[in-house]
């Protein structure tokens, strides 16, 4: 592994087509073992990682080769680089490699499809469509996804809004850590919406969100502080804290 | 302890010993180490400074004494007394997080000859080595370049011959996993070999000198490049840290390297191994040859007591004693941040007869905090200060600075009857930016009017002087903070009619439900927060609140431009990061609605626009109501909340409907209550 991964770490061009060689070797007699498939994602993950560096290069041609070889992980690494294009005809064709990879089980593809259909990406959005693969990856594991279908349910996108029906998915979206997930059963169970008033709860819930970096969670734990809301006595120093870190998170959150 | 050690020989030569104490690179001469030679190293980590280097808070311009470089160096001074063999070295995050930092970046760049003023210090104090984190790379690739002395040859600058080189640091820094998507080479040097004499105890428990050579090598979170996209897209690439460390590890032994030392700007976390992964700290343990481990990113301090470990759900891994402060069995430390912490690994090092060796029964680690077990803070070591003095000043002037004037008291004190006088001007600059945006970069909603709601983010809560309250006159930068009190970024949302309505049914919880029939005193303000008093201020939009309605009902004649808003009109609405992404609680305000995430904060955009508009006017940037309340004759009086002696700032801004109801509403914090006339 490290050989291989000193050529695809070496300077292009040179080394890229060595790398790609040895790569396609690779991954046509992998997809078995375990050891293996984490090997592949690594390197995969690091194909993409040089792929994004423009839109159309030697990286991304490998990976593309790679997907139609059959390999769900570069599918899924070329659908999410197709996907991030500007240009709707990339970002269609993006879904379909995830598509791909997603008919093969690939959970990660599955949201990402959910969440492009749910958000119109390259198309109308479509809530139907989203909701089926947002289901699709929650199944295979995804945990945001379980956060998504929850937004999807309480907000009533395709479906008749009930925030009692989506507390399933966002706490167990919360449970697996899933910041926007804790953030959001924070605030149902401060307001006692879909489920019971639970203020110590809910700051919990802030907490660990905040834990996790999540702005809002922090600025909303900066405010309780400062004007000592839900029963926490006021703490300006405390309330000074949490500003600062949400000013920090800022610079390094990105939405799911 | 041997009695008859064997000697060992890295050069065969009687006359080596003689020089021993003086030969520390390698050379023609080098030293003899008998085997069983003991020795302490203690390697102290500052980590996440993020420019805290006074205690002191740039935006409320007072002293605070739970942060600061100031007195790091004070723990740092003790313990370099304390163990005569150190390293410090810091873990980056340094040259961004506070006021004094954009001042030195943004708003008055240094030029080619200055060094800023965090490495300036960090220069006095004679720091062995640096890692570059990822807020190094907020201010783009230019400036990091200049200020950390490098010539960085990436896409965008000039070839490194073309460029000067620029005072910075005086330590070497290192970064093993960011790439040049120019050259394919580091960005940085992966790594520096420190050679170090040190003093040892040979096993007769004599005191020798003998030479040490530590490697030090440097990573950061691979997801710099969607943090700061804007900077390093196609830039630069990251390859992850565990391939960059087998790569560059071996290195370094066969360069000579005794120990390794691992400076990770990431913490700790278990997931399965990926190259993009945010925090590598963990798999980074488990590559080969790591002596000890320097990490950061995550602002905790680590190791930590045994109460405060039970809280941090990060350290709670198989593998990880977050007592010990060990991870996979290396010594890791992380010091805290913002200059709170000293983080302190006492290696204790043998030699074996043909190398140094970590004993790791022998190894400590722990966090050394500028805060004492009874609350009190370690003293300030005063040549920082003194070291930094000018920039400190001209930051704490830039804060003072005039920006532009206003021509009226700009307050929230009559902002829940009304008064639009300091939130208008938020609006304004939050519309602009984003309906500049829009038309530049998303022609598919250029069609779409763009509306922008704001809220009185202090609103009285503590008392009379918790109010935005900025006098007419000049207007400073920390006006600006007072104008917009939070760390926000702006936020686009695309809403349809029937949102933007209960965003307002949502706002209007600010209001009791008042019962005109009623002949008692009622209090207009309930306990819903001012800062969710989400209000329009513009000429296009207006609507009415009727308060003798229950919640949700209270929105009346909601019209955009003269014609009544429809369920599904779309509109764009400029707001924050908070309320775009469900803060309050907003109906559909889940996430989904977001069309524009700027990295842009809201009170940097509202100073930018007040220095464009220059003069603050109530005609153009303060009277434009979007909402009254619904008019109603009360049978009783209705009061509200206010700082005392203020009426004649109702009055200027027009609000004719208002009295002083009781002078001072026996709160004690400096309130009086206000009635409102409701029938006009």
């Amino acid at each position: 592994m490290s050989g291989r991964w000193r050529r695809l770490t070496r300077p292009w061009p040179l080394g890229f087509s060595l790398a790609l060689l040895v790569f396609t070797a690779v991954a046509a007699w992998s997809h078995h073992e375990t050891a293996q498939e984490t090997d592949d994602s690594v390197a995969i993950a690091q194909w993409q990682t040089l792929a994004a560096l423009s839109e159309d290069n030697d990286a991304f041609r490998h990976l593309l080769k790679l997907a139609e070889s059959g390999s769900s992980l570069a599918q899924r690494a070329a659908g999410t680089l197709l996907l991030a294009s500007r240009q709707p005809e990339r970002q269609v064709a993006g879904q379909e490699w995830l598509k791909k990879a997603a008919d093969q089980g690939d959970a990660e593809a599955a949201f990402m499809l959910g969440r492009a259909r749910f958000l119109g990406q390259g198309q109308p959005l479509d809530y139907g469509e989203a909701k089926h693969w947002f289901e699709r990856a929650e199944a295979h594991g995804s945990a945001v996804a379980a956060y998504y279908l929850g937004v999807m349910q309480r907000g009533g996108y395709g479906e008749v809004a009930d925030t009692g029906k989506a507390i399933p998915w966002f706490a167990k979206a919360a449970s697996r850590d899933v910041p926007e997930a804790l953030f959001v059963m924070g605030n149902l169970l401060r307001a006692g919406e879909g489920v019971p008033r639970d203020w110590p709860q809910a700051l919990t819930h802030y907490r660990r969100a905040g834990e996790l970096e999540h702005p809002a969670a922090l600025q909303t734990l900066a405010m309780i502080y400062q004007n000592g809301e839900m029963d926490v006595p006021a703490d300006p120093n405390q309330a000074r804290h949490f500003f600062a870190e949400a000013a920090h998170a800022l610079k390094h959150y990105q939405a799911p | 302890m041997q009695k008859h050690p064997k000697m060992t020989l890295i050069f065969a030569g009687l006359l080596a010993a003689a020089f021993l104490s003086g030969c520390n690179d390698g050379g023609s001469s080098p030293p003899l180490i008998l085997t069983g030679t003991t020795a302490q190293l203690a390697l102290l980590e500052t980590t996440d400074l993020h420019t805290n280097i006074m205690s002191y808070d740039y935006f409320k311009l007072i002293e605070d004494k739970s942060l600061g470089f100031e007195r790091v160096a004070t723990l740092i001074a003790q313990a370099r007394q304390q163990f005569p063999n150190n390293l410090l070295l810091d873990n980056g995050d340094t040259i961004q997080g506070t006021a004094l930092a954009d001042y030195q970046s943004l708003v008055s760049p240094i030029g080619c000859t200055q060094t800023l003023a965090m490495y300036k210090v960090m220069n006095n104090v004679a720091y062995d080595a640096g890692n570059i984190g990822n807020h190094e790379f907020n201010y783009g690739l230019p400036f990091l370049s200049q200020v950390t002395g490098s010539t960085l040859s990436v896409d965008g600058m000039p070839e490194p011959a073309a460029q000067t080189k620029c005072a910075g640091p005086a330590f070497p820094q290192v970064l093993a996993n960011v790439y040049s998507a120019k050259t394919k080479q580091p960005l940085f040097q992966p790594y520096t070999i420190l050679s170090k004499t040190i003093t040892a105890t040979d096993p007769n428990g004599q005191s020798v000198k003998v030479p040490l050579k530590i490697g030090v090598i440097g990573f950061t979170p691979p997801t710099i490049l969607s943090w700061d996209k804007r900077w390093l897209d196609g830039k630069v690439y990251t390859v992850g840290v565990k391939e960059a460390a087998q790569q560059f590890i071996p290195e370094m032994r066969s360069k000579g390297a005794d120990i390794v030392v691992v400076l990770s700007h990431g913490g700790l976390d278990d997931a399965p191994y990926s190259p993009t992964m945010e925090n590598g700290s963990y798999h980074l343990s488990q590559v080969a040859g790591v002596d000890a481990m320097l990490i950061g990113h995550s602002h905790l301090p680590f190791p930590l007591d045994a109460v405060t470990t039970s809280l941090a759900a990060q350290f709670k891994l198989a593998g990880v004693d977050a007592v010990k402060g060990t991870v996979n069995g290396v010594p890791t430390v992380m010091g805290n941040y913002w200059g709170k912490d000293l983080g302190v690994i006492n290696l204790a090092l043998s030699y074996d007869g043909s190398k140094w060796v970590v004993d790791k029964t022998k190894t400590t680690v722990e966090n050394r905090a500028i805060k004492n077990k009874d609350g009190t803070y370690v003293a300030v070591a005063s040549d920082v200060a003194a070291a930094i003095a000018t920039e400190h000043q001209a930051t704490i002037n830039y804060v003072k600075t005039p920006i532009g004037s206003t021509d009226f008291e700009m307050s929230t004190l009559f902002a829940d009857v009304g008064d639009p006088g300091a939130i208008e001007l938020v609006n304004q600059a939050q519309a602009d930016y984003v309906a500049r945006y829009v038309q530049a970069n998303l022609p598919q909603y250029a069609s779409l009017p763009v509306l922008s709601v704001s809220a009185p983010f202090k609103s009285g809560f503590a008392g009379g002087t918790d109010f935005t309250d900025v006098p007419a006159g000049a207007i400073a930068i920390n006006n600006a903070g007072d104008l917009y009190l939070y760390p926000n970024t702006i936020y686009a949302v695309k809403v349809a009619g029937d949102t933007l309505k209960s965003w307002l049914e949502t706002a209007a919880q600010r209001f009791n439900q008042i019962n005109p029939a009623s002949t008692a005193v009622q209090t207009l303000i309930s306990t819903y927060p001012g800062y969710n008093f989400d209000m329009f201020t513009s000429k296009d939009i207006s609507y009415e609140i009727d308060v003798t309605q229950p919640v949700g009902n209270r929105i009346k004649n909601l019209l955009y431009k003269g014609a009544p808003v429809t369920a599904a009109q779309q509109f764009i609405v400029a707001t924050n990061n908070y309320r775009a992404s469900g803060g309050g609680n907003f109906p559909g305000l889940d996430g989904s609605k977001t069309i524009y995430a700027s990295p842009d904060a809201n009170r940097d955009v509202l100073i930018q626009y007040i220095k464009t508009a220059k003069t603050i006017t109530r005609a153009a940037n303060g009277a434009d109501r979007s909402w009254r309340f619904t008019r109603v004759t009360t049978a009783g009086p209705v009061v509200f909340p206010s700082a005392q002696g203020k009426l004649a700032v109702a009055q200027a801004a027009g609000l004719t409907n208002i009295s002083v109801y009781q002078a001072d509403d026996g709160s004690g914090k400096g309130l009086s209550l206000y009635g409102i006339d409701l029938s006009k």
